[in-house]
């Protein structure tokens, strides 16, 4: 049923997504045919900008995903379904991040291209470990940020008026909560082990801060979802 | 000897939209087994009551139960809901939209809901958005009638659609209810058309029960057609 849903979510983005990755790839190569025109800076801070996109995009996509079952009133058929609410917002969650991932390893392509066509050597002495730490605090970020939007906005839903001024505050309150319990809460985790990566030791505390903010909006949007949202 | 457990069964059933009762303590017991009619004017409850047993609205106070369960999403295995708004995805094919619920409910039979895709003449591979008001009706039926499911619910089934769609409609209501075996409640405004299937009639008048009896009864009582009832009932 997991899959049901996921697939549907994928087929839904399938469209906009290809969409995206066409403008991006039409960025990149026309900034390719400027590289021999204009000044390499000026290129390169135009080559960073489809870094925007994925961000745009999984904001956007958190909240349109839900939005557009109730614009279509295909919500009427996803309530009627026998299933948990955790396994419609997981399935779009999931649908959301991977085409994240997807607009997000696009644009880092051509950004990496661009700037191998102009001669620029990056991450030279970026560790392993320390990409592997980004990578995974990035992946948790995303969840998290995405299952912040679903909550705020199935919240919007809970409230006669104003919804989207209401889950637009809902989502900010949220982000503003995590921000300041994580800045709270994280020396508190230090005894946890860190990664060491050289010298450096990257706090693994911050990843399960993520995970567990995550667990939170995720089981609060997934349970308001499945028992408190009517039609 | 015990007595056969209800279908379905509502005890004073009340829910307020913030501070607006649309219903005031209805109280059903459904029989497996027969076709309700539920019959009112715009905003007498009828859509909330659909709704409430199809639980996807709360009760504000009383209790519903199916098959002696409160709904849930489990309940929801048991129940086949058709709102009156289109609710299918419309960038679907009527191929990928029957998969998609057909997915599930293990009581989802593709043969019989092929065989009434071929009476219908609706092409498998057409999207959803691109048929008519009166054939996108039809495949919503359809999609409820291919289960074998103990409770139909139908919200207004034949709103906005045209007279040949609307006999289509009831045709296959009338080939596709397993009698017996199902119960179907319906509500409606074409009460001529429909009144023919209907075991009993319940009138909803502002949230309350105004009358419900068996069809039958009611004409011979009243000595007139249900839907010349309706006037009395309402004027």
């Amino acid at each position: 049923m997991f899959t049901k849903i996921f697939e549907k979510e994928i087929k839904s983005l399938f469209v906009p997504a290809v969409f995206v990755i066409g403008l991006i790839g039409c960025w990149d190569l026309f900034l390719g045919t400027r590289i021999r025109v204009w000044p390499g800076q000026f290129i390169g801070i135009l080559a960073f900008l489809p870094g925007m996109i994925p961000a745009i995009w999984l904001l956007a996509m958190g909240f349109q995903s839900l939005h557009a079952e109730w614009n279509s009133n295909s919500i009427y058929l996803l309530l009627s379904l026998p299933v948990r609410g955790w396994k419609v917002t997981g399935a779009k969650l999931v649908a959301d991040l991977v085409s994240s991932i997807i607009i997000g390893l696009v644009s880092l392509a051509g950004l990496g291209i661009l700037l191998t066509l102009m001669g620029t050597k990056l991450l030279l002495h970026v560790s392993a470990g320390i990409i592997v730490f980004m990578a995974c605090a990035t992946l948790f970020f995303m969840a998290l940020v995405i299952a912040i939007s679903q909550f705020s906005f199935i919240t919007g839903h809970l409230v006669p008026k104003f919804r989207g001024a209401f889950s637009l505050v809902t989502f900010f309150l949220c982000l503003g909560v995590y921000f300041k319990l994580t800045a709270w809460l994280l020396p508190l985790l230090n005894w946890l082990p860190s990664l060491e990566v050289g010298r450096a030791g990257l706090p693994t505390g911050f990843l399960l801060l993520e995970l567990i903010f995550f667990g939170i909006f995720f089981t609060a949007g997934s349970l308001l979802f499945e028992k408190r949202v009517e039609l | 000897m015990i007595a056969e457990q209800p279908l379905l069964e509502i005890r004073d059933l009340k829910k307020n939209y913030y501070g607006t009762a649309a219903l005031k303590g209805v109280s059903l017991k459904i029989r497996k087994g027969m076709i309700l009619g539920l019959l009112g004017p715009n905003g007498s409850g009828k859509s909330t009551l659909l709704k409430a047993v199809a639980g996807l609205v709360r009760p504000s106070s009383g209790s519903i139960m199916i098959n002696g369960v409160k709904p849930s999403f489990q309940t929801k295995a048991d129940v086949a809901y058709l709102p009156e708004i289109d609710h299918l995805y419309a960038w679907m094919t009527v191929r990928e939209i029957m998969g998609f619920v057909a997915a599930f409910y293990p009581d989802w039979e593709m043969e019989r809901a092929m065989e009434s895709l071929r009476q219908l003449n609706l092409n498998p591979g057409q999207k959803v958005g691109s048929l008519s008001k009166g054939q996108r009706a039809q495949l919503k039926l359809l999609l409820a009638l291919a289960r074998r499911v103990p409770l139909i619910l139908l919200d207004e089934p034949l709103s906005g659609i045209d007279p040949p769609s609307r006999a289509n409609i009831i045709q296959m209501l009338i080939t596709g209810y397993r009698d017996g075996e199902q119960t179907i409640i319906c509500s409606t405004h074409q009460v001529g058309e429909m009144e023919g299937i209907f075991d009993e009639v319940l009138f909803l008048r502002d949230g309350e029960v105004a009358l419900w009896d068996s069809a039958e009864k009611l004409r011979q009582e009243h000595g007139c057609s249900i839907q010349d009832l309706w006037g009395r009932v309402y004027h």
